[in-house]
């Protein structure tokens, strides 16, 4: 991908993360309107709308339209899982690198149920055997670490401190209290070692952004404030790759599909995991984040604790890691939560994040997985 | 993974999902037989069979029995009802190698909560009846053996 072709995000929008009396769609409006908004673009001048959601059923990007002001003009739905909203924005920026598309606008938007997600990728017999929710698998995944690294339990507790102390500061967030360790360690164990605090809410939400060429941007006068989408990639696992929803995997030759997605995405924009200066994860639960540091390459295996434990991925560190707040603190609407880590990113890189902003980021990563068989890195540059 | 196996409610004798094991499962407390697939040309190893082998892709993958035998390598205990699921909470949950493979896989144990396998601890795969519906039945890692690891 040459410099010149690469989108640029002209425009975000949220609806804040939680639990609403609002439908669907006026969550997934606001957003998409604030973004519009932001972007200086009428939905009549939207070539391409690229809707992602996973509980809203059928055409759900049409019927977002219509309460939009549907114009007739092409509407995408996408869903894979927890990375849908990624997948919406590969979508639309392969359309604006292709010249077919001036000006694409992603939603993502979603009132996801409560409690355990069902049907999360699992075959039937593994749903009737009583091992088809998620949490399972990270607790596995959280217990190997334990076991495998020198994390302790009270490491998995100080990711959901830092993350619920960043949240505390975000208006967006569904959680805004900070928690200690200690209420952390005291919370009610789903899956041990993992606790209530350690794992994120589904819940409810929106996130929209607009793209454009860099040409267009200039046309209308927004390329000084806009993003550069510098790397996108959306990877799906390989058999070696140790997925949520495995029924098996192979030892000795384990691999990791954000490790893929991260290294391509880094090389599109030319960039290396140094460089980055701030970074949303995917932060389901405790233990993902931190092996989401070895993933993305900001340390080497068995590094993950250490890391850490020196505050480099603290607000203040030497590179943030959710300073939103992340899933922990915002909860999770599925559809809607990678765009919500785009919105995190450029309000971040165009130093407009208030209370919550890191100091002086350029580039910045978003990660997110989708219920283990995608993963997704995008690469943004100020 | 797991389980799953499961013989019919409606006592028909037969059982749901019959290809993931190897040969008819016998009664709950027996040693059970998971069919994997093996691929020809590079040799991996699959839980459960696939079209195809998942490693390199090739398509002639061959049906062979899992050992009856697992190394525990993760446990997690699961407190809560599970939305779709027929076993009672609370229950644990490990991923263990087969002993002499390189695959790992998931399963129920049929150990209490506070007496689950750590790491390293060898089990045996055998048949239980954990589910709520009388009559079905699954594979889980039976820690009742005596244990030497």
């Amino acid at each position: 991908m040459r410099s010149d072709e690469r989108p640029l995000v002209a425009g975000v929008g949220i609806h804040p993360f939680g639990r609403f009396d609002k439908s669907l769609f006026d969550l997934g409006c606001e957003a998409a309107e604030a973004a519009l908004a932001d972007a200086g673009v009428a939905y009549t001048e939207v070539d391409l709308t690229v809707a992602s959601s996973v509980y809203s059923g059928m055409a759900k990007g049409q019927r977002l339209a219509a309460h939009l002001g549907a114009i007739g003009n092409t509407i995408v739905s996408v869903e894979s899982a927890c990375a849908s909203s990624a997948a919406a924005l590969m979508v639309a920026s392969q359309a604006i690198q292709s010249g077919s598309v001036r000006v694409a606008l992603c939603v993502g938007f979603e009132k996801a149920p409560r409690g355990f997600i069902p049907g999360a990728g699992f075959e039937d017999w593994q749903t009737v055997s009583g091992v088809g929710v998620t949490p399972i698998y990270f607790a596995l995944a959280a217990a190997e670490l334990l076991h495998q690294t020198d994390a302790e339990v009270s490491d998995l507790a100080a990711v959901s401190v830092k993350n619920h102390h960043n949240g505390a500061l975000n208006p967006f967030a569904m959680y805004q209290t900070p928690v200690t360790v200690e209420d952390v360690l005291s919370s009610k164990t789903v899956c041990d070692p993992l606790t209530l605090l350690m794992l994120c809410s589904p819940n409810e939400g929106g996130a929209a952004v607009v793209l454009m060429s860099a040409d267009e941007a200039s046309r209308r006068g927004v390329a000084d404030r806009a993003v550069c989408l510098a790397g996108l990639r959306v990877v799906s696992r390989s058999s070696s790759d140790w997925f949520v929803p495995a029924p098996s995997r192979r030892t000795g030759r384990r691999t990791s599909l954000t490790a893929r997605a991260a290294l391509g995405a880094l090389a599109d924009a030319k960039l290396s995991i140094d460089q980055i200066d701030v970074i949303e994860c995917q932060d389901t639960d405790a233990a993902s984040e931190l092996i989401a540091y070895c993933d993305l390459g900001l340390c080497g295996p068995g590094e993950e604790a250490a890391l850490l434990r020196s505050g480099d991925t603290a607000l203040t560190g030497r590179v943030p890691v959710n300073p939103s707040g992340g899933l922990l603190s915002k909860g999770e609407p599925l559809g809607a939560s990678g765009l919500g880590q785009v919105f995190e990113i450029v309000t971040q890189l165009r130093g407009e994040a208030g209370r919550r902003q890191v100091s002086r980021p350029l580039r910045g990563l978003c990660h997110v997985m989708g219920a283990g068989h995608v993963s997704a890195v995008s690469i943004l540059v100020a | 993974m797991i389980c799953v196996a499961a013989l019919n409610p409606q006592g028909d004798g037969n059982w749901r999902w019959p290809e993931l094991f190897w040969g008819t499962p016998g009664t709950p407390g027996d040693p059970v037989t998971l069919r994997a697939g093996r691929c020809s040309a590079c040799d991996g190893l699959s839980f459960p069979v696939l079209r195809c082998c998942s490693w390199c892709g090739e398509r002639n993958v061959e049906a062979r029995p899992l050992p009856s035998k697992a190394i525990i390598v993760a446990t997690t205990s699961v407190l809560h009802p599970v939305p779709g699921g027929e076993i009672s909470p609370p229950y644990v949950v490990a991923l263990a190698r087969l002993q002499g493979t390189d695959l790992e896989i998931l399963g129920v144990t049929d150990c209490q909560v506070d007496e689950r396998p750590l790491p390293g601890h060898i089990v045996d795969v055998v048949v239980v009846e954990p589910f709520s519906t009388p009559g079905l039945m699954h594979y889980a890692f039976s820690t009742s053996q005596d244990n030497d690891s």
